[in-house]
């Protein structure tokens, strides 16, 4: 049986429901992404890995530290933390690329946000880790910039609060854990959930984290297709706020473990679409549609940071420094609508992907979070008629759709 | 670089023919010192373009200006798209006598458009408007000054023909302390394209923008 969720509210849900429960009352093993769920966000298709490494020359790694349990001893653990490390291309400090930032609140730490509302360019890797270890990150990653004679780049941290489950006063992200998650950082599909900067991340008070999605969109009439991708660092959110594709799933599941709304959340964009500076800002700015749809309202703790580059416009360090310029490629902004929706969908489902993928995680004296109940939210998606059926395995995916 | 018109209440600035084919320029302002009294910034604010041409009237007629500027706008197509002129983007500023005292024709829009659209001749102003301009390396650079008493309530329009994006222009105008000062470049004119046709845009080293800023203090100092 063949059922699309477009096609099950076409046909009408209560004819349908009793065969759909039927279809979805496997037991789900291990975790899964929410497409594999059976969750759809949005409408456009997705890119083939629907993750943000779908932008060719993105590149991801984690380096994830989990050490010890029981009572905090500050130094010791238990550690509950690490770093996420985004390529935007292997070359980024000697070939920077155009982005934008948006900030829907503004109480958290995301370094070059200056350069980038001066300049307009990204310079370095993107390195998501916890609040404690963003100095001993950025040091890290200075030590990547050239010392040619030309201004260095700045390096760019990004943080959340991991201090529910992790000693995060210990501060045990260390150089080498940045390098490991550099050079350890490929294309191809992303691990989620309790990884690399988001393993100590609480989100919605579910074990949240780390999630990707994306989405492909043909603009013109052209063959070229252009490709977003989201990553998030999810640490955000009451239960009682979650949305997941408009049901107030959070509503109908257990109540709080304590952990409370920790505040923050970093949304990493990047797009091969050719884009400048001031349009990569109106593309950030729509992060904060996608992470509203959630159920988030930012709060007024909230460190939420959005950032988007664009991989097509390239600029050297040399030109970008000295000479009489350099030339840029850009959509017209008639033209950009697409990306926008994108950009809103893409993190949503990134968000929904960092809750499905994490697992259930105990920390600091014996703190646990748990992982969002996969079985259940089915359930309740189910009976809100939000339910799609994969057709096959690897069905996660909807490219061809 | 900027043909300036009066029109006897009003100080029009364009950057090209009022019916330009369709067509935008970068452009960016920083506000200061409690300076509000600017409308159509809404627009700017999102895309960072300009189509329409520039007004300075007295505060008081803001929003008749604004509402002229709209007329213009509708003479080049009614739908408004930001790319004809729309929308305008009218800043206010003191004047003697004060504005209150102004009197305006019963036609006077009709007048306003006729000297805007080059139909009559303009009307000299007597506002304290001073205008100076040099060169920075191979492009030009060019200061418009008005309003006041004093920095806080002077607005001070930049103008050059280097092509800077709009987060460059910022940074010019950041070199200002009017409370109201604009930048605009007319190095980049972002004409409509097709979609498979991005456009290629033209940007200035630091190097350059640090010439063209630092000319640009030297003007306003």
């Amino acid at each position: 049986m063949d059922i699309t969720r477009r096609g099950f509210i076409q046909l009408g849900s209560l004819p349908l429901l009793a065969g759909c429960v039927e279809m979805n009352k496997k037991p789900v093993v291990g975790r899964v992404r929410a497409r594999q769920l059976g969750i759809r966000i949005g409408e456009m298709p997705t890119g083939p890995l629907n993750a943000i490494t779908d932008i060719a020359g993105v590149e991801v790694g984690h380096t994830t530290l989990i050490s010890g349990q029981g009572k905090l001893d500050i130094g010791t653990g238990p550690v509950r933390s690490g770093v996420t490390a985004i390529w935007p291309g292997r070359n980024i400090v000697n070939d920077y690329l155009p982005c934008g930032l948006d900030a829907p609140n503004g109480n958290g730490e995301m370094s070059a946000m200056l350069q980038i509302r001066q300049m307009g360019v990204l310079t370095s890797p993107l390195c998501l880790t916890n609040t404690s270890s963003v100095g001993m990150v950025y040091d890290a990653l200075l030590g990547l910039q050239p010392t040619d004679g030309l201004p260095p780049g700045v390096p760019l941290v990004g943080e959340t609060w991991d201090g529910y489950l992790n000693d995060i006063i210990g501060r045990h992200v260390k150089t080498e854990h940045v390098e490991a998650a550099l050079s350890s950082a490929r294309s191809g599909p992303v691990e989620e959930g309790a990884v690399g900067g988001g393993t100590g991340m609480v989100c919605y008070e579910f074990k949240g984290g780390i999630g990707t999605a994306s989405r492909q969109m043909q603009i013109g009439d052209a063959d070229k297709k252009y490709t977003l991708g989201a990553l998030v660092q999810a640490n955000h959110g009451w239960r009682s706020q979650l949305r997941i594709d408009g049901v107030p799933v959070g509503q109908a599941l257990p109540v709080s473990t304590g952990a409370g709304d920790l505040n923050s959340i970093l949304m990493i964009i990047a797009t091969d679409a050719p884009l400048l500076p001031h349009q990569l800002n109106r593309i950030a700015r729509r992060a904060t549609h996608g992470l509203a749809k959630t159920g988030s309202i930012s709060g007024n703790s909230s460190g939420d940071f959005a950032l988007a580059f664009s991989t097509a416009n390239p600029v050297s360090r040399e030109d970008f420094w000295r000479g009489e310029g350099y030339s840029m490629t850009s959509l017209e902004q008639f033209h950009i609508q697409p990306l926008l929706q994108a950009a809103s969908e893409a993190v949503e489902e990134s968000i929904i992907n960092a809750l499905c993928m994490a697992v259930d995680m105990d920390g600091v004296d014996d703190r646990h979070v748990p992982a969002l109940p996969l079985e259940k939210t089915r359930d309740i998606m189910q009976v809100h008629g939000r339910l799609f059926t994969p057709q096959q395995p690897g069905d996660e995916t909807d490219s061809d759709v | 670089m900027f043909r300036t018109v009066e029109t006897g209440y009003c100080l029009a600035i364009f950057l090209e023919q009022w019916d330009a084919p369709p067509g935008r320029y970068f452009l960016s302002y920083t506000a200061r010192h409690g300076f509000s009294a600017l409308i159509g910034n809404g627009v700017v604010d999102e895309y960072r373009t300009i189509s329409a041409p520039l007004l300075v009237c007295p505060t008081a007629l803001l929003g008749k200006i604004y509402d002229a500027g709209m007329l213009l706008a509708d003479r080049r197509d009614v739908d408004a798209p930001l790319d004809l002129g729309w929308p305008p983007l009218c800043m206010g500023i003191d004047v003697e006598p004060p504005s209150r005292q102004l009197r305006l024709a019963a036609n006077w829009q009709e007048q306003f458009l006729a000297v805007l659209t080059g139909q009559t001749p303009g009307v000299v102003n007597n506002w304290n408007i001073t205008t100076d301009s040099s060169r920075a390396g191979s492009y030009r650079i060019q200061v418009i000054r008005c309003g006041g008493p004093g920095p806080r309530k002077r607005v001070t329009i930049i103008g050059t023909d280097a092509p800077l994006l709009p987060g460059q222009l910022t940074r010019m105008a950041d070199r200002d302390d009017s409370g109201l000062t604009l930048a605009v470049a007319s190095g980049n004119r972002i004409a409509r394209s097709g979609a498979d046709h991005p456009q290629e845009i033209a940007v200035v080293s630091e190097e350059i923008l640090e010439q063209l800023t630092e000319g640009v203090a030297s003007l306003l100092a």
